[in-house]
Order: structure tokens, then C-alpha cells, then sequence
């Protein structure tokens, strides 16, 4: 990795991530970012999905959440890596796709959604597997309910397809994201998410 | 001067880099962006209409906040030693250090009071995604969670339980108004 994983957190949190003292707006990074609790953000999604039928209508509502994450990874990150942030700390050192993966990581990072441990990125694949340990969703569930029958990390999710978007694709939703083993199922702390390119039906686009 | 309260909270913040965990007050945080949380509102009142999208994020932001302010103001002498409106005003403060935006209290009244925010983070999103994607100009308000944090803020300020405090926003500047409006109720 060029991308120095160790210096961007450190140099992140040195900006100072609280709210402005006179707007309360807390704008870095060339966003709006604001500090949620976990409980909020994780019990949202799980009401909505309960809201909306259970598991009957499970499938839809996930859906509904994954999209939203996808389109919020786009905004968010192409909104953080035309920053003034971005292009002091991190630009300088991107010469690939995968070095842009990185600075994506490292940022990533530092939100405490979790952490990415690992990835791999296969460009002449059009896929990315990435490791997240500690995802947010995953304590939140085991305390609640014991271990998942289904993968629960939707924003992980959208997240996925949303960087392969950026890093690959030219608009938003040209790839998917997947869970395809989550803490909350295994009782573990890893979860394990995988993005390609989705395929075009009938050969049209 | 600085506020007790919110050096105190300050003072809480903890991180470990190893696992990207933020805690706030002994509680988890996570830091995400407007367009997150304006998205998902929008994914939510597409699917379950503008009325019950914002009774579950008024609702789940409101139960979250007011336990942390209760286990918050447990453990604050400040806080405890502080008159209604001393803690209204602490409690908004840390509504700003969380990144929610700025609240003033104004036209307080017995049981009646107007909150009013020019940079509810919200709203501010919403403007952008005006802006950069072509959201049209609401008809109605879309602060939902700032309407639960005052309603915690309130609850945890006068030691009443949520159902005895109702907010509602009238007026929003995704509506076109130049400040988000909140009418709070105490009964």
C-alpha cells in the first residue's frame, strides 16, 4: 500500500471532528458529516424493515437501504476525494486504481463503521472482496438477538457497490454489492463483502 | 466560558483506531455524511409516506438520544445542579458538538417553546441534494431526527417521560422558510 494507513487516521482526527461552535455543522472532507449513535442508525434500519412486513417483505426493504448506502458511498466519497483534504493528504501518493482504494480504506477507516483488515481488488475481474471487522451492526445485533439468519450490514453493502462505482464504473448502480459472510450469522467479528459489475440484460445496457 | 457539560462530553470521546470504534458518553458513534442520512430518509418515505417515515426517525432518534442524556446527566453534577433552562441550553450545545447543527431557544413560555435552527444538518443536506441531483422544494418539513433530539433534549431537561413532550416542525428551509421552526410542548 503507498497510501500510508497510519498517517491519514491520525492526520483526520487532528482536524477536529466535532461541530462548528456558532453553525453546529461539522463540514470536512468536502461533506456534512454529523455523529450518530450506533443504536440510531442501526435500530432505523431494523424498525423500517419491521415496518415494512418482516420477513415477508424483507427482501424489498433491504433493497431500499442498500440503495440508499450505494448512492450515499457515491455522493459521499467523490464529494471526499475532490476535497481539499483529499488532494493535500492523499492525491499525491494515488498513481492506480488500487492506490485509490487505498485512500478510499484508509478514510473509511476512520468513521467507525468498522474496519476494513483486507481487500482485494480485481480490475480484470471487475470484482473487489473486502474484509470489514467490528462492523457497527454486527455488536448491535448480537446483544439484541443472538446470532442472524440472514446478513444484516446494509450499508456494508451498499458501500461495496458504491466504491466499485467510483473506482470502475461512470454512474451509480453499474455495480452490486453482496454480503456473503456476516458476524451477525457466525457469531464472529469479520464480515466479508463482494462487488461486481452487473450484468446487462439481454446484452443491452 | 466553556461549558461543563459539553467539556465533559468532549472529554468522552474515545477511539481505537484498531477496530475504527468511536464512543461518545460510554455510548457507540459512528460519523456519517448528510447525504446518508437524507437519502435514507428520502428511501423511507418513498416506501412508508412522509407521515410514518417521520414517526419512526422521530421515534428512534428521540428513545436513543434521551437514554444517553439520562446516563449523561447521571453522572454530570453539572448537569444535575442546573435549572431547565441552563440544561436546555447544555444539552442543545451538544447537539452542535455532535454535528446536528445550531438550535436557538427563543419565545419560551411556560409550557411553550420555539426552536428555531438556520443549519440543521439536515436540512442543509437536503439543500445540497437540491443543488447537485435535482431534489424538487419540499411541501412539507424534513428535520425528522432533529425533531426527536429536541423532543430528547426537552424530556431529559425537565425529567418527563417523551410522551409528555411533543415537537413539530412548522417550518423548514427545505420548504422554502429561512429557518427551520420547531414548536415544543411540554405537558
Amino acid at each position: 500500500m503507498v497510501v500510508n494507513q497510519q498517517e491519514i487516521p491520525e492526520a483526520f482526527l487532528s482536524l477536529g471532528l466535532y461541530g462548528d461552535e456558532q453553525t453546529g455543522l461539522l463540514r470536512r472532507f468536502g461533506v456534512i458529516l454529523n455523529n450518530s449513535q450506533v443504536s440510531f442508525l442501526v435500530g432505523r434500519e431494523l424498525e423500517f424493515i419491521r415496518q415494512m412486513g418482516g420477513e415477508s417483505a424483507r427482501s424489498v426493504s433491504e433493497k431500499v437501504l442498500i440503495d440508499a448506502a450505494q448512492w450515499c458511498a457515491n455522493a459521499t466519497f467523490s464529494g471526499i476525494m475532490a476535497s481539499p483534504e483529499w488532494a493535500q493528504m492523499i492525491e499525491p501518493t494515488i498513481k492506480s486504481v488500487q492506490d485509490r482504494m487505498d485512500g478510499l480504506v484508509a478514510i473509511t477507516n476512520c468513521l467507525g463503521w468498522g474496519k476494513i483488515s483486507s481487500y482485494k481488488l480485481d480490475e480484470a475481474k471487475q470484482e473487489l472482496e473486502f474484509t470489514v471487522d467490528y462492523s457497527y451492526y454486527v455488536d448491535y445485533w448480537l446483544k439484541r438477538y443472538g446470532k442472524s439468519n440472514y446478513p444484516i450490514c446494509y450499508m456494508w453493502t451498499g458501500v461495496a457497490g458504491g466504491y466499485m462505482d467510483l473506482l470502475l464504473g461512470s454512474k451509480v448502480n453499474e455495480f452490486t454489492g453482496e454480503e456473503v459472510s456476516c458476524g451477525a450469522q457466525t457469531g464472529g467479528n469479520q464480515c466479508v463483502f463482494r462487488a461486481k459489475r452487473l450484468k446487462k440484460k439481454f446484452g443491452l445496457s | 466560558m466553556a461549558n461543563p457539560m459539553i467539556e465533559k462530553l468532549k472529554a468522552s470521546i474515545a477511539v481505537d483506531a484498531a477496530r475504527s470504534w468511536i464512543s461518545v458518553g460510554g455510548e457507540e458513534f459512528a460519523y456519517h455524511c448528510d447525504k446518508f442520512n437524507t437519502r435514507i430518509i428520502k428511501g423511507l418515505e418513498d416506501v412508508l409516506g412522509p407521515a410514518k417515515a417521520r414517526e419512526l426517525i422521530m421515534r428512534t432518534a428521540s428513545q436513543n438520544l434521551l437514554e444517553m442524556f439520562k446516563s449523561f446527566a447521571a453522572s454530570t453534577p453539572e448537569f444535575q445542579a442546573a435549572d431547565t433552562a441552563e440544561k436546555l441550553t447544555g444539552l442543545t450545545e451538544c447537539l452542535k458538538l455532535l454535528g446536528f447543527g445550531a438550535v436557538a431557544l427563543d419565545k419560551m413560555d411556560g409550557s411553550s417553546t420555539q426552536a428555531r435552527s438556520t443549519t440543521s444538518y439536515l436540512a442543509e443536506g437536503y439543500l445540497e441534494n437540491m443543488q447537485r441531483w435535482g431534489w424538487p422544494v419540499r411541501k412539507a418539513p424534513f428535520c425528522y431526527d432533529l425533531e426527536g433530539y429536541l423532543q430528547a433534549a426537552f424530556a431529559a431537561a425537565t425529567g418527563k417521560d417523551l410522551a409528555s413532550i411533543s415537537v413539530t416542525e412548522t417550518q423548514c428551509r427545505t420548504a422554502g422558510a429561512d429557518s427551520c421552526i420547531f414548536e415544543v410542548e411540554v405537558k
